[in-house]
């Protein structure tokens, strides 16, 4: 009895696994970054692949430091008709197995995203190894450009887009964020990048650079529209998880101006019934200091401090105004208040929920609440 | 007169061919007498001063109205207690135990002097079980002195100290000590009978006692707890665990054993009690490291590579990039040398011990990673277990720990993370299930006894430990006053 017991124990290490599914790291190669594109022929994909090479960081060596001379990471890019036949495309060239545990960035191209990323989405539901918080950003052109940027500080441009990502200026947008979006059927905003060139130093030619110039709007998996910087960061205020930010206001007649830096930025979303339907509120809170102060008037710091508080309510308000017009437009439910309305008040929502779409572009009701605290008027140091 | 010379004769028979053994004759008031002794193993200043010597102040006295015979029985003759015996083999035991015997030759009369003494060193510093602050001597090879380093610690009747002769031919003293009304009778009882039935050549070292109690269990987890320390002994006592002493081994044992007292150093109770605390939290951490890093190591880089860091996975990827071994492969070689190189480091003679050193120190931190023959981080990981394993108070039990280490690294490198925790679930069944003369293994994590947390992962100030840990006790439960 005791050693069937015992059998009984080790049974499921026949069972779950056994070294036919090991695999060495010295045997994979693990894609960091992840490119898609509209093929070019129609109806077609086009995806690239960024992966370290181990080889060329050679052992002792800080990672990244480019120890074979060379880049020390590796681009591969396969046409095909679907996303995992292009990776097949690519897996058949390469030495090593594709190992997608390490994939943190997805970075889709303009026409692309146009079109629609639903076979993008669906595979990165099926793939069992792909890690879901994953972030996902839209490219301005074609995503393969992007690739080619130049990472002057990360080891590779995968990682240069997660780190900026990561820190929270705006869009967080996770393929699990996508994928729930696009169950439901309401919409997601990532962040849009911008491409342009700058001197390299130490180097020659020009490098490619990569900055984010607003907002992309998705409408199920389609890219509808897009949204300027400032809306952008209401926006993602409003949607939750973004870091610290600057704002700045002038009055006076440009003559006067100050800069807030809020370093804790919440957001609440709510939704309440009344007598016209479902009112949705957001209600912002933020705290921050006064960073920079110019003013010819010299006002007392107990006068500035609601000035300044006014000033920028008032601007965040229109922020966030123009932000929700625009996804209004496009009938891209970022904030996700379809949901919102399905968790409180399922019934309604049942009412709605079919001609949502339309129901979000003209009949929406929402209030902005801002609570802001700006602190240390007069820190000087 | 032939059945006084059968005695002297029958013992010169028994002792045929010990060439060591002295005979010494004197004749008073024209009487023989014989003593005889084994001058390596007795007092021989005792021997002249108070058996010699006084046999010769009798011989010259000439006081002959009283017998020396009836002055040798009601014990005014000699300062030194004696016993008459009639057996001559009986004798011829005590003789070779080092004690001497006087025989008075016209009488079939044989006087037994106690006079052993054996050579031993002094009492010196532990050289095993070390502790910055706190008592630094150790117990020695001879039982009395060891006896005596005890009964220093604890002036209480309660304290009992039976003794039993184990070996057919070594005779070795054996005690069972322990505080009456402290323990748990049935272990005393247990260990009572353990000893009682021990029947063997000989008991060279206390390991002879420990195998032949544990008969039929089957464990790498150490059953006892052997120690070098008096404190260790006397807290263990004062605890309710029962100890056992044997002549001529600087060891004692301690049972019951749970595996959180093999995790406690005594050191604990001298140092304040938050860096203790501290210090066994580390201890802890690095008992499990040192049983599963390998494995966990191997497992994750050749099965659950998704698990590390991007970052981390890089520089390991780097590292691991042309060299020609698997994972499991590279960390079996490394730890097979290391295990090599720690035998050969305790084994080999101190003046050539540098050499184990520089070529340990050359072949697996140098020449390995740098020949591209094993990686660095393996080198790290295989270095900190090795430490780890040495952070662990007991030896017993770290060597329990790098036994089992290899097991879990093959089933780590062959079947992955689930394999590591199916085999280190069994580890934990078993210890669970184990249990050492009535003590659960793993009290008081399971059986869970709350009360008993106050010394295991931490330990609370001294006033807080009002009771005793009911793993060793189940009696006499409170050690100080409720406040």
């Amino acid at each position: 009895m005791r050693r069937f017991r015992f059998i009984l124990f080790l049974l499921p290490i026949v069972f779950l696994t056994g070294c036919w599914s090991k695999v060495e790291i010295d045997e994979q190669t693990f894609v960091f970054g992840m490119y898609v594109d509209q093929g070019k022929e129609p109806g077609t994909v086009e995806v690239t692949l960024g992966s370290p090479l181990p080889n060329r960081l050679s052992s002792g060596q800080q990672a990244g430091s480019n120890g074979g001379g060379g880049k020390s990471f590796s681009m591969t890019t396969k046409n095909a008709l679907t996303v995992p036949d292009a990776l097949r495309l690519i897996e058949a060239e390469l030495t090593r197995r594709l190992n997608f545990g390490h994939t943190k960035m997805i970075v889709v191209g303009h026409t692309y995203a146009q079109a629609g990323i639903h076979d993008l989405l669906d595979w990165l539901d099926r793939e069992p190894s792909f890690h879901s918080n994953a972030f996902i950003i839209t490219a301005p052109g074609s995503a393969k450009d992007i690739s080619q940027l130049v990472p002057l500080y990360e080891q590779m441009p995968g990682e240069v887009l997660r780190k900026m990502v990561m820190q929270r200026s705006l869009f967080t947008t996770r393929v699990k964020d996508a994928l729930i979006s696009t169950t439901i059927g309401e919409g997601f905003a990532t962040d849009l990048l911008s491409f342009n060139t700058i001197q390299d130093t130490g180097q020659n030619e020009d490098s490619k650079w990569v900055g984010v110039q607003g907002g992309a709007l998705y409408e199920g998996d389609k890219l509808k529209g897009q949204l300027m910087i400032e809306q952008s960061r209401a926006l993602a205020w409003a949607i939750g998880n973004l870091g610290r930010q600057v704002y700045s206001i002038t009055w006076n007649g440009d003559k006067s101006r100050a800069s807030v830096l809020f370093h804790t930025l919440k957001a609440k979303k709510d939704v309440k019934m009344t007598a016209d339907g479902p009112l949705f509120e957001i209600s912002l809170d933020a705290t921050g200091d006064l960073i920079y102060k110019r003013d010819p008037q010299n006002l007392k710091d107990l006068e500035i401090n609601p000035l300044v508080v006014k000033l920028l309510k008032a601007k965040i308000e229109k922020d966030m105004h123009g932000a929700i017009r625009e996804t209004q437009k496009v009938e891209a439910d970022v904030l996700q208040f379809g949901m919102n309305l399905d968790w409180k008040y399922p019934k309604e929502w049942e009412k709605l929920k079919k001609h949502w779409s339309s129901y979000y572009k003209n009949d929406l009701k929402y209030q902005v609440h801002i609570d802001l605290n700006v602190k240390n008027t007069n820190n000087q140091t | 007169m032939r059945k006084r010379g059968l005695a002297i004769e029958q013992i010169r028979d028994l002792l045929k061919d010990s060439d060591d053994v002295e005979y010494q004759e004197f004749l008073i008031h024209k009487q023989s007498y014989m003593l005889i002794y084994i001058p390596s193993i007795v007092d021989m200043e005792v021997i002249h001063k108070q058996i010699a010597y006084v046999l010769v102040q009798e011989a010259l006295s000439d006081d002959k109205d009283q017998d020396l015979v009836s002055k040798l029985n009601n014990g005014s003759l000699f300062p030194l207690p004696n016993n008459q015996i009639q057996d001559p083999p009986e004798a011829v035991n005590a003789l070779v135990e080092g004690k001497a015997i006087l025989c008075a030759e016209h009488f079939n009369q044989l006087y037994l002097f106690d006079l052993v003494k054996y050579q031993k060193r002094a009492v010196s510093e532990s050289q095993n079980e070390l502790v910055v602050i706190g008592p630094q001597e150790a117990f020695i090879e001879d039982i009395n002195s060891n006896l005596s380093l005890l009964r220093h610690k604890i002036k209480h009747p309660a304290f009992k100290t039976i003794r039993y002769e184990v070996g057919k031919y070594t005779k070795t003293i054996v005690y069972m000590v322990y505080i009456e009304g402290l323990c748990k009778p049935e272990v005393v009882a247990e260990v009572d009978k353990g000893i009682a039935e021990i029947s063997i050549d000989g008991a060279l070292g206390i390991s002879y006692l420990s195998e032949q109690m544990k008969k039929g269990n089957h464990t790498p987890f150490p059953q006892f707890q052997y120690t070098e320390r008096p404190d260790s002994v006397a807290a263990s006592l004062l605890e309710g665990r029962v100890g056992i002493l044997q002549d001529g081994t600087p060891s004692a044992l301690l049972v019951p054993v749970t595996l959180f007292s093999l995790l406690q150093s005594s050191e604990d109770y001298y140092q304040s009690y938050m860096s203790a605390s501290w210090i066994r939290i580390v201890r802890i951490f690095f008992a499990i490291i040192s049983l599963i890093l390998p494995s966990l190591y191997v497992a994750i880089t050749t099965f659950q590579s998704e698990m590390i860091p991007s970052d981390l996975l890089l520089t390991i990827a780097a590292a691991r990039e042309n060299i020609p071994f698997s994972a499991l492969t590279e960390a079996l070689i490394m730890e097979l040398t290391f295990e090599g190189l720690r035998e050969a480091g305790t084994r080999i003679p101190k003046p050539v011990g540098q050499t184990v050193s520089i070529i340990g120190a050359i072949v697996i931190g140098q020449a390995a990673v740098q020949a591209g023959i094993v990686s660095a981080p393996m080198v790290i990981v295989v270095s900190v277990t090795g430490i780890a394993s040495y952070i662990i108070p007991h030896f017993e039990l770290g060597l329990a720990m790098r036994l089992l280490r290899f097991p879990l690294l093959i089933i780590g490198g062959t079947t992955g993370l689930i394999g590591v925790f199916i085999l280190t679930f069994i580890i934990f069944g078993h210890l669970v299930s184990l249990k050492t003369f009535g003590a659960p293994y793993m009290q008081p994590l399971a059986p869970i006894v709350l009360q008993d947390w106050k010394d295991v992962f931490f330990r609370v100030p001294s006033p807080g430990m009002t009771k005793r840990s009911s793993s060793f006790t189940n009696r006499n439960i409170r050690r100080q006053p409720k406040k």
